[in-house]
């Protein structure tokens, strides 16, 4: 353990002495360069950083693909030019900006995020294209193709900004606040959440996470960014024309990102560093300039894919975060609260529930009644419905008729993550975990859905969201330890043994305190010590109360635990009882073996 | 009025000729290609270069446009696909933006900043039907059009070649696994691709001008053709290009020519709004 200790500290120390020579280095950096176009591109360079910082939260954290963010910056100059135009306070317009912009992304975004990712890219191309034509052509507003001059200087405490010096301090605070920001969203339910859907959205739907409210929520932060350097643009330069706000340019932002390593704060920084170098670098080689810089683009991707920080990533070998320390491995504490232990009484309710795929009829009329406080297993041959019918639960599918309610409330047609909420929760038969969040974040996203902090509790830091993140990587810690985890907490979960994965997708659906436990193939793939554990698991999760429904293909482990079993061939249940009466049923044994087949020894 | 039709319906058939080179690809590779307005760009200084400065007939010109476009297109696919497959497609949309790029800039270095007009194999003969006169090649145009979308949708669907691309287009590894020889399929979908591009080119040049800056706008009306067709859709392209064609010209005709360009993307995203999956599309839903 002081080894470790010793070890973190120095870590620290590492990281303090380092950061405090990079503070230094940019305080000093404009004393160092002599040429006025230099310090204005650094300047530049500034702007654009909080423009690319923005497009992390859609494009690196939710992997949606955004081209709007020259149009929405260019929203944000043009109204804060107006309106400083008319004599209002910057400080006043640029929060107007904001919304604005705020206000666009929404409208845009609300038809477009429900689709597949190609959908937004085209939309906010689109988009760039109209800003572009307006700005243009609307010239009684806009000024048209030689803009609006004359745009007031930004006044702070009563001192205008002048120089290119003083606004280099002005905007690198921005720029500060900005990564502050996201480096706090990040760690935050909210930043997990944004990774979870881009890893798997069906496995953050089913997490009560509402992809589509996320990533809206991510857009309209990525495009406010835009929107504020906007703002900065025209009080630092004064003067604004169409020209600046074009689809290269929002190409250009996308391609910093990129380059630099989506998902990353500091790729945004080198990103928006090497293609505000580059073209600069490149520019005594004139008209086959931009024909070297796409040639540039292409193989950095071809050769970066995961950009340039992940050269530094290769260099400094990963060290494995250490266990944390604090985790007592108080096995079978209250890390699952029973919520509904009334044994014998109907949780979930099916009736004549149908799906079918074009002329394929997956679920034929299944009805089902599943106890509480049960374990209740679904068996058939291959293709005979069963994930079908788990999807149909938790709201994956919709079927075309029938009804499954839970305490009187209907759950077809429901959204995933309101399904999850109600307390209905699940694993996937292909293990569909966040890969690149740890093992501890993996479940601590499924707790999310019952937190209470708001965005600005984020923001700020409150007292309350500080609580709440503590009490959830306590309880998660808790869960990761009653499915025997508890090592393995800081290690990514795609880093994980398989068995382990499957260990780690219970865990987290046990994070959202479900009523109703989903199961599908849980022992797949591992080995008989491992599916030996896996029955004391699920058998513990029974006693805290969790009704458990398990389809699997085991059948020495789903005979051994289950209490009773559904039995599906074809997309019809065939057969339902305790597994003695299952076993014996002759409808049962034809669906295995076929029609000659006989009783085999245990089956 | 007629007269806006007819012309709204030659741009339409334009519209649709580019937006089946995007689905060619499309359908095989599941990649848009952000390259597509470029390559056409391309094609159509192919046709000025044959036809205008080499001065070759138009059979022998054709033939050989196409064939340097399928050349272009393989070499479009080895650089900006090939490398990142199985990589997640947003680094495909930028390497395919990056080669538009560099087919642009090319284009500025090889030919001139200088729109130029192109021949076409009817020079400016015209005919008068039902009153109206429509130059012979918009009638060509539209031949062409037709042809096309009935030899790819044939093709696709009639070859055994057209469905082992389809086949790759719904699972590669299964694809792969079944015989489909997947190296194969790709390098036709992004060849016929540029080809299909490179016919657009050759058309619409001698409608307006050849010039190094046309790629970019005709490749994103490519898009919003296809959403408004159905993404994937072949009749959809076709229906989906007449139609905007048509609408973007009555719009510019009776609203204001200015925001000609913005009528198309605001059609687009009011489909995106009340009808996603477009005219033809199929509806859309994640596998588990």
């Amino acid at each position: 353990m002081s080894t470790e200790n010793a070890l973190a500290a120095r870590r620290r120390g590492a990281f303090l002495a380092w950061s405090a020579a990079g503070i230094a280095a940019l305080l000093v950096l404009p004393h160092l360069i002599a040429s006025d176009y230099l310090r204005q591109l650094v300047n530049l360079g500034l702007i654009s950083l909080i423009v690319v910082v923005g497009l992390n939260y859609i494009t690196g954290y939710c992997g949606q693909i955004n081209f709007g963010q020259a149009a929405f910056w260019g929203i944000g100059a043009y109204v804060t030019a107006l309106l400083t135009l008319q004599g209002l306070s910057f400080w006043l317009a640029l929060p107007i900006a904001a919304i604005a912009t705020g206000l666009a992304s929404l409208v845009l975004g609300i038809p477009t995020l429900k689709l597949r990712a190609y959908y937004l890219a085209m939309a906010t191309i689109g988009f760039g294209e109209i800003v572009q034509l307006v700005l243009t052509h609307w010239e009684p507003v806009t000024g048209g193709t030689s803009g609006l001059r004359g745009v007031p200087a930004i006044g702070l405490f009563g001192y205008t900004l002048q120089g290119h010096l003083q606004h280099y301090y002005f905007l690198l605070a921005w720029c500060a606040l900005g990564l502050g920001i996201a480096l706090r969203v990040r760690s935050s339910k909210i930043g997990r959440a944004m990774i979870a859907l881009r890893d798997s959205e069906i496995a953050a739907e089913v997490c009560g996470v509402s992809t589509v409210n996320v990533k809206l929520l991510a857009f309209v932060l990525s495009s406010v960014y835009a929107a504020v350097a906007g703002g900065l643009y025209v009080g630092y330069v004064n003067y604004v024309s169409p020209d600046l706000f074009s689809n290269a340019q929002a190409v250009l932002f996308f391609s910093m990102l990129v380059i630099g390593g989506t998902g990353s704060a500091v790729g945004a920084v080198i990103g928006t560093i090497v293609l505000t170098a580059l073209p600069e670098a490149l520019r005594f080689l004139k008209e086959w300039y931009m024909v070297l810089y796409g040639v540039g683009v292409i193989l950095m991707i071809v050769f970066l894919p995961e950009g340039v920080v992940s050269l530094a990533r290769r260099l400094r070998r990963v060290e494995e975060t250490a266990p944390d320390a604090r985790v007592v491995i108080e096995q079978r504490v209250e890390a699952v609260a029973p919520r509904e232990s009334a044994r014998g009484v109907t949780i979930l309710q099916v009736r004549e529930v149908t799906q079918r795929f074009g002329g394929l009829v997956a679920l034929d009329k299944v009805s089902m009644d599943i106890a509480a406080g049960t374990i209740h297993a679904v068996i058939g041959p291959n293709g005979s419905g069963k994930t079908t019918f788990l999807n149909a639960l938790t709201g994956a599918y919709t079927p075309q008729s029938g009804s499954v309610t839970r305490m009187g409330v209907e759950l077809l047609g429901m959204q995933p993550h309101r399904i999850a909420r109600l307390g209905v929760s699940r694993t996937f038969q292909n293990i569909r975990l966040y890969r690149s969040l740890s093992a501890l974040e993996n479940v601590m996203v499924g707790q999310a859905c019952r937190s209470k902090a708001t965005l600005l509790d984020i923001l700020a830091g409150t007292r309350r969201q500080r609580d709440e993140e503590t009490g959830m990587r306590e309880e998660a810690t808790k869960a990761l330890a009653f499915v025997g985890l508890a090592d393995k907490a800081g290690r990514p979960a795609g880093s994980l043994a398989y068995a382990q994965q499957r260990l780690l997708e219970i865990a987290r659906a046990l994070a959202t305190k479900p009523g109703v436990l989903l199961l599908d193939e849980p022992a797949a793939g591992m080995n008989a010590n491992e599916a030996a554990r896996l029955v004391q698991l699920i058998d513990a999760i029974r006693r805290r109360g969790v009704t458990v429904v398990l389809v699997e293909h085991n059948m020495r482990l789903v005979m051994g635990i289950s209490d009773r079993i559904s039995v599906f061939d074809f997309g019809r249940k065939i057969a339902e009882g305790t597994p003695d009466e299952v076993q014996g049923d002759p409808a049962v044994i034809e669906a295995y073996l076929g029609r000659s087949g006989r009783v085999v020894a245990h089956a | 009025m007629m007269q806006l039709l007819v012309s709204g319906l030659a741009m339409g058939a334009i519209y649709a000729l580019i937006a089946l080179g995007l689905l060619q690809i499309f359908n095989t590779v599941r990649i848009v290609n952000f390259g597509q307005g470029q390559l056409l760009m391309i094609g159509a200084f192919l046709g000025l270069s044959t036809m205008g400065q080499a001065q070759l007939p138009f059979w022998l010109a054709y033939p050989l446009t196409l064939l340097a476009m399928g050349a272009i297109g393989l070499v479009f696919m080895l650089v900006s696909y090939y490398p990142l497959r199985g990589k997640p497609f947003y680094l495909v949309i930028l390497t395919t933006i990056a080669m538009g790029i560099i087919l642009e800039n090319l284009a500025l270095i090889v030919w001139g900043p200088l729109p130029q007009s192109v021949p076409s194999p009817f020079g400016s003969a015209q005919v008068e039907l039902f009153g109206v006169t429509i130059p012979q090649h918009v009638l060509f145009v539209f031949a062409t059009t037709a042809v096309l979308l009935v030899a790819q949708w044939w093709f696709l669907t009639r070859t055994r070649f057209g469905r082992m691309m389809q086949a790759t287009s719904q699972d590669m590894e299964m694809a792969r696994l079944v015989g489909v020889r997947v190296r194969y399929t790709v390098a036709v979908a992004f060849v016929s691709g540029a080809m299909l591009a490179g016919a657009g080119g050759l058309l619409v040049a001698p409608m307006f001008l050849a010039d190094p800056s046309m790629g970019g706008p005709l490749g994103l009306k490519a898009f919003v053709v296809s959403v408004i067709g159905g993404f994937g859709s072949l009749p959809g392209a076709v229906v989906g290009g007449l139609f905007l064609g048509v609408a973007e010209t009555l719009a510019a005709g009776y609203i204001s020519s200015n925001f000609r360009d913005a009528y198309a993307f605001l059609l687009m995203i009011a489909i995106l709004f009340v009808r996603p999956r477009g005219l033809f599309g199929e509806k859309i839903s994640e596998r588990v």
